[in-house]
């Protein structure tokens, strides 16, 4: 799956996907939720929080 | 010119959002329109006791150029990739503007209160009136610069 069908599938554009996996931004709850639903994954499993 | 042309294809298509790409071109076509308009009424330093019609041509003819160079711009940024102009603001571009206007404002606000000001100081009509174009300005330089640091950095 490319960032922009990504992208399509859950309402952001490819630049923000791109800035997601990048690190650069941090997307609401919803969208996660929504990544992760695309994926088929729970939440943390593609999504992790560094605490440090 | 075909040379030329791919460059500018390139760089119009690099990793920048549609609406990234309008944050540069807002900055671009402020600076080229705003700048020599406010470098002439610098220059030229002159203190009219009301606004004549040299004045009035002046703004009007730095607001035609604004509002020629944005369309031309748009349109040039949108035809090189039509679909993402279609695309709808998405939350990080909502985000990334909120918080560019939430910095904006407050230089706005300042600077017109600051154009006030210049009232009593004994300023007349011109002065007056370029002071507060100057705020709406710095104001639109603001909110364009935190967009452009909102999309390269951690936005």
């Amino acid at each position: 799956m490319t960032q922009a069908e990504l992208g399509a599938c859950i309402g952001m554009t490819r630049q923000t996907v791109a800035a997601i996996e990048a690190g650069k931004y941090s997307p609401t709850l919803e969208a996660a939720f929504r990544i992760a639903h695309v994926f088929g994954k729970p939440l943390d499993a593609v999504f992790q929080w560094d605490a440090s | 010119m075909f040379g030329f042309v791919d460059i500018v294809r390139t760089a119009l298509n690099i990793a920048m959002s549609f609406r990234e790409k309008l944050s540069w071109v807002s900055l671009g076509g402020i600076a080229v329109a705003y700048g020599p308009y406010f470098f002439i009424v610098l220059a030229l330093q002159r203190t009219p006791t009301s606004l004549g019609a040299a004045d009035a041509a002046g703004i009007l003819t730095a607001v035609l150029v604004l509002t020629c160079l944005m369309t031309v711009a748009t349109i040039i940024v949108a035809i090189t990739n039509v679909r993402d102009a279609q695309a709808p603001s998405d939350e990080r571009d909502v985000r990334i503007a909120g918080r560019a206007v939430a910095f904006a404002y407050p230089v706005l606000l300042a600077g017109v209160f600051a154009a006030l000001a210049t009232l009593f100081f004994g300023a007349n009509q011109a002065v007056l009136i370029n002071a507060i174009l100057a705020a709406v300005v710095l104001g639109e330089l603001t909110r364009c610069i935190f967009e452009i640091v909102g999309y390269r950095t951690r936005g």
